[in-house]
């Protein structure tokens, strides 16, 4: 009778073992789960940094090749103004001399 | 059922409750542990959705940005260019004037100028100040005392500044006593004409209006 009750005195002390351990990791996974709950704010932080960087970097880049295109064609313009306006440079040179001369009365 | 079974059972009974007890414990912890990972996740999202809308302002701004400053030199270059060929018709015109000096239209342009130059100062003694080329040619021109007199309501005398003025054509009119002045030197008047034909002169040669500034 003593045996069967020491054995079941063993059995006990195991099973608090074993519920003793089973608290132990639950303690551990709250523990894994508060240290990563305060990692998650500074990492999301960063990976949206490295998400937002990328965006402004695309963004930039395809800015820049557009600004590329707008000043190029803005000089090809400013070129072209010179062309077109030599050939009406005489009649304005006229323009301006008849203005001069409208002061005198006469233009 | 053997004493030795029925111990067994219960020891088994035992250990398996134990078991059963321990990962209902893991288990509950295991889900506390997600939901509290979850939790963390949501509220960083949350606290940092308004700071990753402003970065994301800033980024797609500093396109923005990128592209105004373009478009922007690309107005100033095209205005550049436009002030440039108005710059350069005003030389042009300056030369012109440089030839004009023997021509008939410019003796009568010097003599009107000088008539209402006289007019506006009011008559009395008039200085006319000219170039040394065209102190000659006002010296040799007859009647303007008669018309500013006329035109102005007193008796009026006109005579040459004996020093010549370093310039392309026109004449600066004064009174005797220096004090009142009417400039119509050549690059003074060019400069008026280019303020008020701005737009005229950039239709002329454009044909557009002015937007040079």
């Amino acid at each position: 009778m003593s045996k069967v009750l020491t054995d079941i005195q063993k059995s006990e002390a195991e099973a608090e073992k074993i519920i003793e351990e089973a608290r132990a990791k639950a303690e551990q996974i709250q523990r894994q789960a508060e240290r990563e709950a305060r990692e998650t704010e500074p990492k999301v932080r960063q990976e949206l940094t490295e998400e937002i960087a990328l965006i402004q970097k695309d963004v930039e880049s395809k800015a820049k090749t557009k600004a590329r295109q707008i000043i190029s064609k803005a000089e090809k313009e400013a070129a072209t103004l010179e062309e077109a306006s030599a050939k009406n440079m005489k009649k304005t040179v006229d323009l301006i001399v008849s203005g001069v001369y409208e002061y005198g009365g006469a233009s | 059922m053997s004493k030795g079974s029925a111990a067994d059972m219960v020891q088994k009974t035992i250990i398996d409750d134990a078991k059963a007890e321990a990962k209902r414990i893991v288990d509950e912890a295991e889900v506390a542990g997600r939901q509290r990972t979850e939790e963390a996740l949501e509220n960083a999202r949350t606290n940092l959705t308004g700071w990753a809308d402003r970065r994301r302002q800033m980024a797609q701004d500093s396109g923005d940005r990128i592209l105004g400053k373009a478009q922007n030199d690309a107005h100033m270059k095209i205005l550049e260019a436009k002030a440039k060929i108005i710059d350069g018709a005003f030389v042009h015109a300056r030369k012109q004037f440089e030839k004009e000096r023997s021509q008939a239209r410019y003796k009568t342009f010097l003599k009107n100028l000088i008539i209402n130059a006289g007019t506006q100062i009011g008559g009395g003694d008039i200085v006319v100040l000219a170039r040394k080329e065209d102190q000659a040619l006002v010296s040799k021109m007859t009647g303007l005392a008669t018309t500013i007199s006329k035109a102005a309501g007193q008796s009026a005398k006109v005579s040459v500044g004996k020093t010549p003025m370093d310039l392309i054509g026109g004449v600066f009119v004064q009174n005797k006593e220096g004090n009142i002045t009417v400039d119509y030197r050549i690059d003074t008047l060019l400069g008026q004409v280019g303020t008020q034909k701005r737009n005229e002169i950039a239709k002329a040669l454009f044909g557009e209006e002015a937007k040079t500034e």
